[in-house]
């Protein structure tokens, strides 16, 4: 799927190669639970999250969902 | 556009009580108190003032912040990362980190390019930060590369922030946080 999807031009071939080097990863987590880290520390997520594309009350609760302090 | 993007979260703001305003780090120590989610008012990229540096003022009563000087390309400014030649930082530039300066908005030089960083590391009477970016010899992108920059910061103990976008990872590896410490 992923290979057709960069052939076909609709996602940047860097996140193609990205999401095929995903299905191959050894990465183990850390910790199996990311939520209780948030519970503890101060997250602040500077990625540009409300660009104006993103204009939705639904993307804001993502953040406060996913244990964000800050955005 | 950013106007109405600022006048969009402002009214969130305003009628969800969840959410507060972050304009100094004890608003973020009140909103994870609080369980309430901070905003931060930024601008990536100076094209909202247009050619007009008395709009730092404007922005900065509207709650901004911090100031990105360029995003990835050439504007009247300065040189963005990704630009084939490594420009310093025009004439316009200078006046702007000044107007950022006089009004208290910190200048921001992520996805500058590395001689208008420098350039604007000189013209500014306050800390310069770049709030995200990788190091160059690891990074898959020039557009949040850190060169010489991170280097200058470690003299007066200074450290950059690290981006995590997956994309900007190598592709061969299982990339931990230790593959960016350069």
């Amino acid at each position: 799927m992923t290979a057709v999807a960069a052939r076909s031009g609709l996602v940047p071939a860097s996140f193609a190669s990205v999401a095929r080097a995903q299905v191959t990863s050894s990465y183990v987590p850390v910790t199996q639970n990311g939520m209780a880290v948030h519970q503890n520390a101060i997250v602040i997520d500077g990625a540009a999250p409300l660009l104006p594309s993103t204009l939705n009350r639904k993307h804001i609760d993502r953040w406060i969902e996913g244990g964000a302090t800050a955005i | 556009m950013a106007a109405e993007v600022i006048a969009w979260i402002s009214e969130q703001i305003e009628t969800r009580p969840e959410l507060m305003v972050c304009r100094t780090d004890d608003d973020v120590r009140t909103a994870k108190r609080e369980g309430k989610l901070g905003i931060f008012y930024r601008l990536q990229g100076p094209s909202p003032i247009g050619l007009d540096l008395d709009l730092v003022w404007f922005y900065k009563q509207a709650g901004v912040d911090l100031m990105q000087i360029a995003y990835n390309t050439r504007n009247p400014f300065a040189n963005g990362a990704t630009e084939r030649i490594d420009g310093g930082l025009r004439t316009l530039g200078v006046g702007l980190v000044k107007a950022c300066n006089s009004a208290l908005v910190i200048v921001d030089v992520s996805h500058t390019g590395e001689r208008s960083q420098l350039d604007a590391i000189e013209a500014s009477s306050e800390p310069v930060i770049i709030s995200h970016g990788n190091a160059f010899e690891r990074s898959t992108t020039r557009a949040t590369s850190l060169t010489r920059f991170s280097r200058l910061l470690r003299p007066v103990g200074a450290r950059p922030g690290l981006l995590a976008i997956r994309p900007l990872f190598p592709r061969t590896s299982s990339p931990r946080w230790t593959t960016w410490l350069a």
